[in-house]
């Protein structure tokens, strides 16, 4: 089973999780908080074609290890301090028989990837975490009344 | 949450979560110094006025939507006019599962000006619902001690919060957010537990739960983190402007002195090259970028050398764009106290405005007014543990294009009570 969560830090008192889980078989399941346009709780079955996508989507972001962020950081020569505030939290798990097998959690990857633009692997995860929500808002609007 | 479940929770979260960022200045946390104060763009130590270019970016999707939430948001920090009642839930104006962008650039820019957060905020690692704490980092125990002490109110002067570091910057012998003092600087505020009030444990927080807690109006810091489905939060709390004004006190660190400066956000359109610049695009809630340098020589100032904040795309987030300009006081009214020995002594303006005053001086009400508009400056509470009662004079009047400042507040002994005293103690 795949879980991707991306958590809406400066969002407090309501659900603020837009989140996928890939289950066994293909079925999906997705949910987006209530402030957003795509509000509600959608499901999916998955072709084999789709499967095989997220099988690489998911593969290719828990492949890094945590602490990418502090890489790249390490990475830069001189320069001025930077921070970040309120980035969203971005999870992304492999489970195996109900238990996280691989996960990487990181602050938004989009975010980080503007700040340190050196970073390959930050790029990397920015793109493959695009394509995840690019394919969850396709689905749901294929979904929605 | 027990002090034991909140460790564990704290250790799990510490393997998984990218290390602290921010603070009540921003880049304290990072630098682990709390005495750090970060200044605006453009600040090295000896300007008296800067200015500060906002901008919207070219690229950025929602332009014309933008413009006055933008503009409004660089007139509010302008203003520095805080009121205790800056929050309104559910208000109606917001429709249904939106959120209010305004109140939300608010906050960033907040953090493009030099602020981080008051609370133990996303930053902490801590589980959501802990982070109504103060800000901190763990202490020499390597977690943080996580205990909302008898009054159940997390942020309160009553938090036990073991060896935890305080970042919050706070009044001296007072520990209350809600003030809104004349004098703001390093001889009133500081970040030292030793100099908390005797029986306060830890620094309190102005958040909604201790506002309520204390029985005030609804407010709650623009710069704790955590903004709510149609809330109207586009006005400063008290403890926003008062640490804009700290910094403003400059790298001396005190208040009316050579080296004290004022800014000004300018918004400078549609373009590049700013010293904060806005969009709205993409998958993210809401993020400010902030860079910032060590002021030359100096390792507790930092000033920023620009920011870029990104709103989430409308197509990805329910965004209410507030169109109504706002249209702000801009002038204060205060004066100075003098005679007082007591406390509890509580000031307001037109009724309202409470004012708390703790001892003689110059005082300042929190909200501004514009031109035209009258005053009336009133004792609201008289002070207590002293005969001495507070009188206004010089306490009405109507704006007339400056500040006000002339208001005097005395406090002495009734002639009733000196006619009194004159009778049975004089030597016979």
């Amino acid at each position: 089973m795949y879980v991707y969560q991306r958590i809406n830090t400066l969002v407090a008192h309501h659900d603020n999780r837009i989140s996928l889980r890939v289950h066994a078989g293909g079925i999906v399941e997705m949910r987006f908080p209530p402030y957003t346009p795509q509000a509600g709780v959608y499901r999916w079955q998955a072709d084999a074609g789709e499967m095989a996508r997220l099988d690489a989507l998911f593969a290719e972001a828990v492949r890094l290890e945590q602490g990418v962020i502090e890489r790249a950081q390490a990475q830069r020569s001189g320069g001025d301090l930077v921070v970040l505030a309120d980035a969203d939290v971005v999870r992304f798990e492999i489970r195996a028989q109900g238990r996280a097998a691989r996960s990487l959690v990181v602050e938004s990857p989009e975010a980080w990837s503007r700040a340190l633009p050196d970073s390959t692997e930050l790029a990397q995860l920015a793109r493959t975490e695009s394509e995840i929500l690019d394919w969850m808002r396709a689905r749901t609007r294929a979904l929605q009344p | 949450m027990s002090r034991a479940s909140a460790i564990v929770l704290s250790v799990l979260l510490a393997g998984v979560i990218a290390p602290a960022r921010g603070g009540v200045f921003i880049f304290a946390e990072s630098q682990n110094n709390p005495q750090l104060i970060a200044h605006p763009a453009g600040y090295s130590g000896n300007q008296n006025n800067l200015t500060v270019s906002v901008c919207i970016d070219p690229a950025s999707q929602s332009i014309s939507d933008m413009e006055i939430p933008v503009r409004n948001a660089i007139t509010t920090w302008n203003e520095l006019s805080p009121r205790l009642d800056n929050v309104r839930l559910n208000d109606p104006t917001i429709p249904s599962n939106h959120i209010d962008y305004e109140s939300v650039l608010l906050h960033e820019i907040g953090h493009c000006v030099g602020l981080g957060h008051v609370n133990l905020a996303t930053e902490s690692g801590v589980a959501s619902s802990n982070r109504g704490y103060a800000k901190s980092r763990p202490g020499p125990n390597g977690n943080y001690d996580l205990d909302d002490g008898a009054d159940g109110v997390k942020g309160s002067l009553d938090d036990l919060r073991g060896d935890d570091i305080n970042y919050g910057w706070f009044r001296k012998g007072f520990n209350s957010p809600f003030l809104h003092e004349f004098t703001v600087d390093e001889t009133t505020y500081g970040t030292g537990l030793e100099d908390l009030p005797v029986g306060h444990n830890f620094v309190e927080i102005a958040s909604l739960g201790v506002a309520r807690a204390r029985g005030l109006a609804d407010g709650e810091a623009v710069m704790h983190q955590g903004t709510r489905i149609r809330e109207n939060q586009r006005d400063l709390a008290r403890d926003d402007a008062t640490m804009v004004r700290l910094a403003m006190a400059g790298r001396d660190r005190t208040q009316e002195t050579a080296d004290d400066y004022r800014f000004t956000l300018e918004y400078g359109g549609v373009k590049t090259g700013c010293d904060i610049t806005i969009r709205t695009e993409g998958s993210g809630f809401g993020v400010c970028q902030v860079s910032g340098s060590f002021i030359s020589g100096d390792g507790n100032h930092i000033q920023i050398t620009s920011g870029s904040i990104t709103m989430g795309s409308t197509s990805n987030y329910n965004w209410y764009f507030n169109q109504s300009v706002r249209s702000g006081g801009s002038h204060s009214v205060g004066g100075l106290v003098s005679g007082l020995d007591g406390s509890g002594l509580v000031l307001q303006n037109n009724g309202g405005d409470d004012l708390p005053i703790t001892g003689n001086g110059r005082f300042l009400f929190g909200e501004k007014l514009p031109s035209g508009l009258a005053f009336e400056v009133s004792v609201a509470t008289q002070p207590v543990g002293t005969e001495r009662s507070c009188s206004v004079s010089n306490g009405e009047g109507t704006i007339a294009g400056d500040d006000v400042g002339s208001v005097q507040i005395t406090c002495q002994e009734s002639s009733f009570e000196f006619l009194f005293r004159d009778r049975f103690e004089q030597p016979h």
